[in-house]
């Protein structure tokens, strides 16, 4: 069917359309609880999906398809009318008409490979948005990466001269290259709202099939994500949602026998957090059934039988434990803990940690900490053997000269050591990569934090700080899980990128 | 003689998009409506052979239309036109009285398929 004819139809009615839904959004900021304009908007948009959908437009599909999601549960009542929703709904609508203008205009799929790139007019409209292919943005990531190591490689061969004009050139073309990474990472990152539209329906479906009553908060939805990380992280979120509706959350029957209200909630939320992105799934249920799960620990030897209680940290290990959550005896009982490797894996391989906060009946919080960006990490660099290790600074508190006690020098194992003050397990890396240790008086270590657990890792020598560029490879099959990925220095030798999560 | 088809439908867009495949393969278009009571009145008027049927449309929605148009001649031949995720309004649609729905985005071949059907 030749579409094309259509697409002028599809253009003019679209901007009624558009109109209709700014007219009613409008109405519903000076009358928020009139029906007419959320049926009117409702409308509107369910209208910009048909013939979107017809056209082949999906992007345009999809945004009217989320729109019509949190319109339709204002329609029913199952949402209210709140000044930040609106913002929200006001702020869709507005990128919904640009993407109509733009799915109109640009040249019929196919065509549009061949699109004469970047080519400004000033007389047009609507330049303030110009779409480009994700590809393209990723080429330009990996180029900045490229653009990263020569300028290590560089910076160690400027070393050889001592020239200050050589050096302030350096200098300033190092400064505009930050800039330039600055700028194209900016350039991916996309509102998480993009994904998270689709939980609000999720959640009201999956509530309703459960028979449970749940009000449901999306919180920092204008949060923004490096695009390939927030594609990402859609599923292990859905996850977390399901096994809060479907464990966290009590029936109707026992939170009112609790003396809880009779809804239960649920919050989805977003935030910054320096260079991180929180996404956090919180209910106020039951909590996780710490007994139930140190019990199925203890049959499973995840955790010694030494061990009476399990702290938050304690209890993410246990349910994180691949294969823990797959005994179906614990599914039921497990609260959270249905699929929590899977999460856990999927986090981990975007350069993530999980943490984990639950309270018996008051219900439990798990934050996906996320790197803003994927591509490159700020790492420590440092040597064990042979071989050049980067240690991601996500996990890294300090550097530090580590004493091993007396008996460590004789040959025996070193496990413990103390950090001010506290008592933190060592992983010695010459011993896990395989080779002879080699204890000294003065050991370079490097404290670090994952999953809520310090520990010191012991290297041979420390190189130095550098951001890194992190080339996923996929791993050999039952090969090593302590690498997340490979990269290539500054002076052009590769060197592993060591999973810390693994380690502790 | 081909047959005669009012199309109830709130955008243009999706009128004309039917309107088209269903006058290529030899229909007759006698009418068309944007909303539910229009539908209705236009249906009184013109006793077309078929109706499709938008669901979702201001001041009467296509169901409660369904119902008006099977109350005022039972035998009235209606297809619904549905968008995605409005399956479980189908169900409503066709205890209202329509006999066959199609799901947005069209594929000509299955709206042809299900009028066809439908007027058997």
């Amino acid at each position: 069917m030749d579409l094309s004819k259509y697409v002028d139809l599809f253009l003019s009615e679209g901007r009624e359309h558009i109109a209709e839904l700014t007219g009613a959004l409008n109405e519903m900021e000076n009358s928020p609880s009139s029906s007419d304009a959320v049926a009117a908007a409702f409308r509107a948009v369910h209208s910009i999906k048909g013939m979107a959908a017809a056209m082949g437009y999906t992007v345009v599909t999809e945004r009217a398809n989320a729109m019509e999601s949190a319109l339709d549960a204002l329609r029913k009542g199952e949402s209210q009318v709140t000044p930040s929703l609106l913002a929200h709904l006001i702020e869709e609508a507005d990128d919904l008409a640009r993407e109509i203008e733009s799915a109109a205009t640009q040249s019929p799929p196919g065509v549009a490979e061949e699109a004469t790139p970047a080519k400004v007019e000033p007389a047009v409209k609507s330049t303030t948005h110009v779409r480009v292919r994700a590809s393209r943005l990723d080429a330009l990531m990996t180029l900045v990466g490229e653009i990263e190591i020569a300028r290590g490689r560089m910076e160690r061969e400027l070393r050889r001269f001592s020239d200050d004009d050589l050096s302030s050139a350096f200098e300033s073309a190092s400064r505009l290259l930050n800039e330039l990474r600055d700028q194209v990472i900016g350039a991916r990152m996309v509102p998480v709202g993009q994904v998270f539209e689709r939980f609000p329906r999720l959640v009201r479906e999956t509530a309703r099939s459960l028979d449970k009553e749940v009000d449901f908060t999306l919180d920092g939805a204008e949060i923004e994500l490096d695009r390939s990380i927030l594609d990402r992280i859609g599923d292990p979120v859905m996850h977390l949602l399901r096994n809060a509706l479907d464990h966290g959350l009590e029936a109707t029957a026992d939170r009112e026998r609790d003396g809880k209200s009779p809804r239960g909630r649920l919050t989805l939320s977003a935030q910054r957090e320096a260079g991180y992105v929180l996404i956090r799934v919180a209910d106020d249920g039951r909590g996780i059934d710490r007994e139930r799960v140190l019990a199925r620990a203890h049959e499973l030897g995840i955790v010694g039988w030494e061990r009476t209680t399990l702290d938050d940290v304690e209890l993410l290990r246990v349910l994180a434990h691949p294969g823990f959550s797959t005994a179906s005896s614990v599914t039921t009982v497990s609260g959270r803990g249905v699929g929590l490797d899977v999460v856990d894996a999927a986090v981990r391989v975007l350069g993530g940690a999980i943490e984990i906060k639950s309270v018996g009946g008051r219900g439990t919080a798990i934050t996906l900490r996320l790197p803003l960006s994927v591509a490159i990490v700020r790492a420590l660099v440092a040597r064990v053997g042979e071989e050049l290790f980067a240690i991601p600074f996500t996990h890294v508190l300090e550097t530090l000269a580590l004493e091993p006690p007396s008996s460590a020098l004789r040959g025996d194992e070193w496990t413990m050591t103390d950090i001010a003050g506290v008592q933190v397990s060592v992983v010695m890396l010459r011993t896990l990569f395989g080779l002879a240790p080699r204890i000294s008086e003065q050991m370079p270590g490097i404290s670090v934090l994952a999953r809520g657990r310090r520990a010191a890792l012991v290297v041979d020598e420390f190189i130095g700080q550098q951001d890194v560029v992190v080339k996923r490879y996929d791993l050999p099959r039952g090969g090593s899980t302590m690498f997340a990925g490979a990269t290539v220095l500054g002076d052009g030798s590769p060197a592993l990128i060591v999973d810390v999560n693994s380690l502790i | 003689m081909s047959h005669t088809v009012l199309v109830c439908d709130d955008a243009v867009f999706m009128r004309t998009m039917l309107s088209d495949i269903l006058q290529q393969a030899g229909f007759t278009i006698v009418g068309e409506a944007d909303t539910g009571t229009k539908a209705v009145a236009k249906y009184k008027e013109l006793r077309p052979d078929l109706v499709t049927m938008d669901i979702v449309m201001p001041d009467m929605g296509g169901i409660d239309a369904v119902r008006e148009i099977t109350a005022f001649d039972p035998q009235a031949r209606v297809v619904m036109c549905s968008a995605m995720g409005q399956q479980a309004l189908v169900v409503d649609a066709i205890q209202a009285g329509a006999k066959d729905f199609v799901v947005k985005p069209f594929q000509p071949s299955r709206v042809l398929e299900a009028v066809q059907r439908v007027l058997g």
